[in-house]
């Protein structure tokens, strides 16, 4: 029997270590032998809620949408005896595989997985372009706008994989983008439809956003300043 | 599991302190609370599982099992039987009662250890430790052919249930709600949040004769004397804070009052009322002689009949609302959630509650080294006390689910430095 030296209570036999304060249990007197099982159970209960089992649930899921799909392709071909509009959903039901991916086949890289989807939605967005004979507006329009968001995306993978990460830094780099963004829709907007650029709307929003993703970068860089606001802003910090 | 005395408890409809557990039980928190027995031998757990079987036909109502209705929970009584399990070192967190077949206790066994996890829908303390007592009886008797007495805590497992054990005593003696009492946010201790699915329990054991005699010397009952220690404890927490607001909030402990001392209830449900004693903290340091004057005198006001039973009638009249009858559950319970925390969570520091002295027969205490109790983990509030004595020892148990002990640590060490040995042993985990 034990005593802790640092708050003066007896300690059972069975701890190892004082329960209030972490003093390890030092007696010379004592072998290991003397240490007894204790009051409770070493057993721990896993009482979660029952866990699912993604993978299968995304079988299932996608096997009842698979089933969805088929049926709709063989009723287009029974009708028009062709393949025509059920294109679009077997095309979306192979974007939908693309996305649950990692999941089927085990993926490890983010950065690979992100790249599977941003290039099968751009295969998706070129079939409709194809079906529709508007390759023009895919190529001028759309794939700068995908290139500029896949830059984004890639971005903020990078963010999210990082151990401390600046909440701050990512929302004003975030509003950066969509500043950009605007620009640029605006923009392939003026030269796709009218042939010449006139930056209006694009203007009027631009300025606040960046304002406040120059604001918070601001922050973002300065750590005194955020520990500061945090102080005031928390009542129990 | 029926008998001729119980054949219309097909279903019952949730007491007062029921109603509130059911309403504020999530999938992730329950209040539950544990009482153990620690015999002087290894406990057979096919005996036991016989043993449950036979005390469940005594005391019907915990063979009730919770059901949910549209406008209403209510208990139906079960069909099927439970089955008692190994003990596990995270006791009390599996409160999602699906996962318990839908039945509202547990009973558990490691090496000489028997303990009752209750949901407080069920039962309070009293009514655990009567059930938990007669199932040690049943259990002796059928180990040891011990010649079960009936007394206090046990009821004989071969009589017929009474009617007047699973009464709702609350309704029974409830007047009519004359005044009711507007109370400030109270202080309450912070700290890092334990890691889900583990509370730390820490139970320590000391000399009654011990605690008799200090609360003896403060002219105090022991519940009061423990009351002043830990509200001694709070202050000393408190004086740590940065911001004066803080350290200014009031300190209130909960305790809970036994009501069957007021009432010739021989209910082994639910029956007690909550008491708030409180230190007002505006007003600057406390000695512990102070301390224990504002408890003395709190409850000596608090613990009436009449203040008493103008708790009871607040607490059933917020639940005979008419408005209150007619909106279902689902879009009632986030407000009754959000109210109890805002109207009774917020409005405390911790609860003391103290079961009392457990005086059992002579020859069964023979088989019984210690019995102990457990309070389960709160809404709000980090931590909570529980204490039972029994022959020469009381045990006093902190239920936290924060990492840091130092409320623990420091009652504890007050009271050795009262002058009170203390044991301590704990679930914490094993490196």
């Amino acid at each position: 029997m034990s005593y802790c030296v640092n708050c003066g209570v007896k300690l059972a036999a069975s701890e190892e270590k004082c329960p209030l304060c972490n003093t390890v249990v030092i007696n010379p007197n004592e072998t290991g032998q003397d240490k007894k099982e204790g009051a409770y159970s070493p057993r721990f209960e896993d009482y979660s809620v029952r866990k699912i089992n993604v993978k299968y649930l995304v079988q299932i899921i996608l096997s009842i949408i698979g089933i969805g799909v088929l049926v709709q392709t063989l009723c287009d071909f029974l009708i028009s005896f062709s393949i025509s509009w059920s294109l679009y959903a077997i095309g979306a039901f192979g974007l939908l595989v693309c996305f649950v991916l990692p999941v089927l086949v085990k993926i490890k890289s983010p950065y690979i997985a992100t790249m599977i989807d941003l290039v099968a939605i751009a295969l998706y967005i070129y079939m409709i372009a194809l079906m529709t004979d508007g390759e023009l507006w895919y190529y001028e329009f759309y794939l700068p706008l995908h290139l500029l968001s896949s830059i984004y995306v890639w971005c903020m993978v990078i963010f999210l994989r990082k151990k401390r990460r600046n909440y701050f830094r990512a929302g004003g780099a975030s509003l950066l983008f969509v500043c950009l963004l605007l620009i640029l829709v605006e923009l392939l907007l003026d030269v796709f439809i009218v042939g010449k650029v006139y930056l209006i709307w694009s203007l009027c929003c631009a300025p606040l956003l960046l304002a406040i993703a120059v604001l918070l970068l601001i922050i973002a860089a300065r750590p005194k300043l955020r520990e500061e606001m945090s102080r005031r802003l928390y009542m129990n910090y | 599991m029926h008998s001729k005395n119980t054949k219309h408890l097909e279903w019952l409809k949730p007491d007062n302190t029921a109603n509130f557990c059911t309403m504020v039980t999530t999938k992730k928190f329950a209040h539950i609370f544990r009482l153990s027995v620690e015999l002087e031998e290894e406990v057979d757990p096919i005996i036991l599982d016989e043993a449950l079987q036979v005390v469940l036909k005594r005391i019907p109502s915990f063979a009730l099992k919770l059901r949910y209705g549209l406008f209403w929970n209510y208990m139906e009584m079960a069909k099927d039987k439970p089955k008692v399990e190994e003990d596990v070192r995270n006791p009390m967190v599996r409160g999602n009662w699906k996962l318990n077949k839908h039945f509202l206790f547990r009973v558990r066994y490691f090496n000489k250890r028997i303990s009752l996890e209750v949901f407080h829908a069920l039962a309070d303390g009293t009514g655990g430790m009567i059930f938990l007592m007669t199932l040690v009886a049943e259990y002796l008797r059928r180990k040891h052919g011990y010649e079960i007495e009936e007394s206090r805590w046990i009821l004989h497992p071969d009589e017929e249930p009474k009617p007047e054990e699973y009464e709702d005593s609350y309704s029974k003696v409830a007047r009519k709600q004359n005044f009711k009492r507007k109370s400030p946010k109270a202080y309450q201790a912070k700290g890092t949040l334990e890691e889900e699915g583990y509370l730390n329990i820490v139970t320590g054991h000391m000399p009654v004769a011990a605690v008799k005699t200090k609360a003896k010397e403060y002219d105090c009952t022991v519940t009061a004397f423990l009351t002043a220690v830990l509200m001694d404890v709070f202050q000393d927490v408190q004086e740590r804070e940065k911001k004066r607001k803080i350290r200014q909030m009031p300190i209130v402990i909960n305790v809970p009052v036994d009501l069957r001392k007021f009432y010739p209830s021989k209910t082994v449900s639910n029956f007690f009322a909550n008491i708030n004693i409180g230190l007002d903290r505006a007003l600057g340091h406390y000695s512990f002689g102070e301390i224990i004057e504002q408890v003395k005198h709190g409850m000596a006001l608090n613990i009436t009949e009449k203040r008493l039973n103008n708790l009871i009638a607040g607490n059933i009249a917020s639940y005979q609302l008419k408005v209150y009858k007619v909106i279902p559950m689902f879009i009632k319970k986030p407000f009754v959630i959000l109210g109890n925390y805002m109207g009774g969570e917020i409005k405390s520091t911790c609860t003391m509650s103290n079961l009392g002295n457990v005086i059992l027969p002579p020859e069964m205490s023979k088989y019984i080294k210690g019995v102990q109790a457990v309070a389960g983990k709160n809404f709000g509030r980090v931590t909570s006390c529980m204490g039972v004595s029994y022959q020469d020892t009381m045990s006093v148990s902190f239920t936290r689910k924060i990492k840091e002990a130092e409320i623990e640590r420091l009652f504890y060490t007050k009271l050795v430095e009262m002058g009170i040995p203390v044991e301590i042993e704990s679930n914490q985990k094993k490196e």
